[in-house]
């Protein structure tokens, strides 16, 4: 770009969004430098130069998005929506430039509805504020990730994210009542006001999931719970992982509501039960946790506790599951998270219960057999669990990486490549809830077979110059 | 520098990653820029750190100057890095390389000429507090330059009890700025100059306790002074104002002869509250003095937010100090609070400022009110 051409647009976006909405500043935009994953990091971590954006635009409004998004359409320079920077796979670096639009001024809270428990937001609220607004109402947004403390509420559903209780309360996704967002060309759509109807076709799915590659999300209303009278866990000491499992399935499909069920494997047992929470047990480790009206939950437990001692689980007692609860997030903060210089990824996938143990296998094998000579180790524990089916968070490290960094994103590539083709054959997805990013975007085609032409097609239409988000998702 | 190499290293590693912090951050809260969260600024130390910037880059100053040091992310931190510590050190090496703001030079000369960062002409403690209830000091008493200057209805009020109660007071000399706002802004020659001048002050007193009324000064008094090479005195025992009065009351020599009617919510002090642990004595004074016990606000306590007033930012960026503020006070009103309390001039002085609907109090001048 030129520098007339770089002042040009600099104006034109202070006259949207006000000379304090626009920062082109070298530390400014620096800062937008990596996200949470490890390429991103490990590449700014050696000392390499980042890719960085032109312009860090700041609106406060849907109109401004919208005017924004028109400016970028005319001038044909990239948009790539940004909010808390927790994504994992590099889905918000900016990677050809432009304007690194960061949604954090949209943050009003607009209205709790205490009659049909939704509450409607801005898409730029920040995920602990927007709780604890909710709690001050007896009410509960019902999704806690790992990322609460920094992601926000349109971050939640622009990568399909999970809670630590989605097994009762749903993914990020099943709790969109409505939403409203810009298209790339500056449209502002509404969704229908309700999410379940026979209306045709349904237009949340333009945005959920989309990583801002189709638009920018700017209002949501969610589904509120009410905080439960009680909620209680339970520690259990499976033998074995596949014992584990049969217990989370038949809880499931029994049909009993846990609002978790987390279940390690022994590795990872060993790496985060013990190692940060303190709990000295070994073999594949299980809390389960059952909230809402205390005779309900007293009874579900019972019938949880049943199960799982029917399949040798040892009965921890209450105190390992109260201590994972209350300490959920300390596993997210250095030094207690996974941190360079050691290389590691995270590969969630899902598959359904028929397929979840070979699925387990074939990319434990795949990752510390194939990459034996790097010292590679795989750990993983099943998190969220569904009706038919469990997704697997699983992780691979190796300790001592190359140094050169060409080198290490090289090997990190390989390592998880190979371990999605395993999860492919094996009747798994690509990714879960961490999203796709520019990460895993090369197996966006493999993934959706004949269907991707028309989300290519999808995007083209919507986004005719390509702003969106490029090189995210495949697109 | 507080902090050692491979500390100030550790800390700018886990910080320039991790965004876990976010909503703690109050100036990101304000600006909603990714600069000013603390992974920002941990992540421009990094860029330093390797050649990608260097501290004359656009920016660069500003994003370590646009920073509340409120303590709250090193307490909402699980692996506890001290992250003002950090900035502070960057704050210090702008300061050396005359890369700081001028607003901070200015400062200096402020305190130096007339003893506050205010640039507000002082008539002297004594005529503030007034007389003494006798010649035998049992406490000196601090007040602090928001109570030297703009905000001294607490000191006025603490110096009603002491004489009410008969306590014998002092005062200092010549009291002057605790130095703790120049720490804080990364001139340590003033701030070490300001505490030696404040510790030849403590050594001429009579008293062998201190009372303290600012909560800045008494974080600087008591956590800084000795590493600015100044140590208060040996002997002399040093006490915030709500400690010396909750002392008082658990002695039963404080009594109160009528109980508050308002609704009251309390704001910690960031100094109180998260470097000294002074948590449970305000809380106990309210309780004893209110007819229903204070209603919490939804950040209260050790994750209390600040009021706007902490890192300079009142000097510095004024405009977002005041937006900080505002967020504060919305969250007192959310609890239906007519009062407003809290423990420190400072706080007080910032929240007043902006404050439509309630009542802002220092505990003092409550207890004050009570006796």
């Amino acid at each position: 770009m030129t520098q007339l051409l770089f002042e040009i647009i600099r104006e034109e976006l202070c006259d949207v969004v006000g000379e304090d909405g626009v920062d082109t500043s070298d530390a400014g935009r620096f800062c937008y430098g990596a996200d949470y994953s490890w390429v991103s990091r490990a590449w700014v971590d050696r000392g390499m130069k980042p890719p960085l954006p032109d312009y860090v635009v700041l609106p406060r409004s849907t109109e401004e998005v919208s005017r924004v998004l028109k400016i970028a359409n005319h001038y044909k320079i990239p948009v790539i929506p940004y909010a808390g920077g927790s994504g994992v796979n590099g889905g918000v670096l900016a990677l050809y430039g432009g304007i690194m639009l960061d949604l954090k001024r949209l943050k009003r809270l607009i209205r709790i509805d205490e009659k049909s428990l939704t509450v409607t937001a801005e898409a730029g609220i920040n995920g602990e504020i927007l709780e604890r607004e909710l709690n001050l109402k007896g009410l509960t947004l019902g999704h806690y990730p790992a990322s609460g403390y920094c992601a926000t509420l349109g971050g939640y559903l622009a990568a399909r994210g999970s809670g630590t209780l989605s097994t009762k309360y749903g993914k990020a996704e099943e709790r969109v009542v409505a939403m409203e967002g810009v298209l790339p060309t500056g449209e502002i759509v509404r969704t229908l006001p309700v999410p379940r109807h026979a209306t045709g076709p349904d237009f949340l799915n333009f945005f959920i999931g989309s990583e801002g590659t189709l638009g920018v999300i700017t209002e949501v209303t969610m589904m509120a719970d009410p905080l439960p009278e009680t909620r209680d866990f339970q520690g259990f000491l499976f033998k074995s992982l596949e014992d584990g499992l049969e217990a989370g399935r038949k809880i499931m499909t029994e049909r009993l509501r846990p609002c978790v069920i987390r279940l390690y494997d022994p590795p990872s047992t060993i790496r985060f039960v013990q190692k940060v929470l303190g709990i000295q047990v070994e073999g594949a480790f299980m809390v389960v946790g059952c909230d809402g009206k205390k005779d309900l939950v007293a009874l579900e437990m019972k019938e949880i506790a049943k199960i799982c001692k029917s399949l040798g689980g040892e009965d921890q007692g209450r105190k390992p599951g109260e201590t994972w609860w209350e300490e959920r997030y300390k596993f997210y903060f250095p030094p207690f998270c996974p941190d360079l210089p050691e290389l590691f990824g995270t590969m969630d996938s899902v598959t359904t219960y028929d397929k979840i143990i070979p699925l387990y296998e074939a990319k434990k094998k795949t990752i510390e057999e194939g990459f034996k000579d790097f010292g590679a180790r795989y750990t993983a524990h099943f998190s969220h669990w569904f009706p038919w089916g469990t997704m697997i968070y699983d992780r691979f490290f190796v300790e001592k990486p190359p140094q050169d960094p060409r080198e290490a994103i090289q090997l990190h590539n390989r390592i998880w490549a190979a371990a999605i083709r395993a999860a492919l054959k094996e009747g798994g997805v690509v990714n879960e809830h961490h999203g796709i990013g520019q990460k895993l975007g090369s197996f966006m085609p493999e993934q959706l077979g004949s269907a991707w032409p028309v989300l290519v097609s999808l995007k083209k239409m919507l986004d005719p110059n390509n702003i969106m988000n490029p090189g995210k998702m495949g697109l | 520098m507080f902090l050692t190499e491979p500390e100030r290293l550790q800390t700018i590693k886990a910080c320039r990653d991790c965004p876990m912090c976010h909503p703690v951050d109050v100036f990101a809260q304000v600006t909603g820029k990714e600069a000013n969260t603390p992974r920002g600024r941990a992540m421009t130390l990094w860029g330093l750190e390797k050649g990608l910037l260097s501290w004359e880059s656009e920016g660069v100053s500003d994003i370590f100057y646009q920073a509340f040091l409120d303590g709250l992310p090193q307490e909402w931190c699980e692996g506890n890095y001290d992250f003002d510590e950090m900035i502070i050190g960057a704050r210090k090496t702008l300061v050396e390389k005359g890369l700081a703001p001028a607003v901070v030079s200015e400062i200096a000369g402020r305190i130096r000429e007339i003893g506050n960062p205010r640039g507000i002409s002082e008539k002297g403690v004594s005529a503030i507090v007034g007389q003494s209830p006798s010649t035998k000091p049992e406490i000196a008493i601090f007040l602090g330059s928001a109570a030297r200057t703009e905000r001294p209805q607490a000191a006025m009020a603490l110096a009603e009890i002491l004489r009410r109660l008969k306590i014998g007071f002092e005062v200092l000399e010549e009291e002057s700025d605790s130095g703790f706002l120049s720490y804080q802004l990364g001139d340590f020659q003033t701030a070490a100059a300001q505490a030696k001048k404040i510790v030849d002050q403590l050594k001429k007193i009579r008293a062998k306790k201190l009372v303290v009324l600012s909560a800045s000064a008494y974080r600087m008094i008591t956590t800084r002074f000795a590493r600015f090479g100044s140590p208060f005195p040996e002997g002399l025992k040093v006490f915030h104002a709500a400690e010396f009065l909750c002392e008082l009351l658990a002695r039963g020599k404080l009594v109160f002869r009528k109980k508050l009617d308002r609704p009251v919510t309390y704001h910690d002090p960031c100094c109180l509250a998260r470097f000294i642990y002074v948590l449970e004595q305000p809380r106990k004074l309210l309780a004893a003095l209110c007819e229903s016990p204070p209603v919490e606000m939804n950040w209260t306590g050790k994750h209390a937010r600040s009021c706007g007033g902490c890192g300079g930012v009142p000097f510095t960026y004024p405009d977002i100090s005041q937006q900080a503020s505002r967020l504060r006070v919305e969250e007192a009103l959310k609890t239906k609070a007519r009062v407003l309390a809290s423990a420190d001039p400072e706080c007080e002085a910032m929240l007043s400022r902006v404050a439509q609907g309630i009542e802002v109090k220092d505990i003092v001048e409550l207890v004050a009110e009570a006796i």
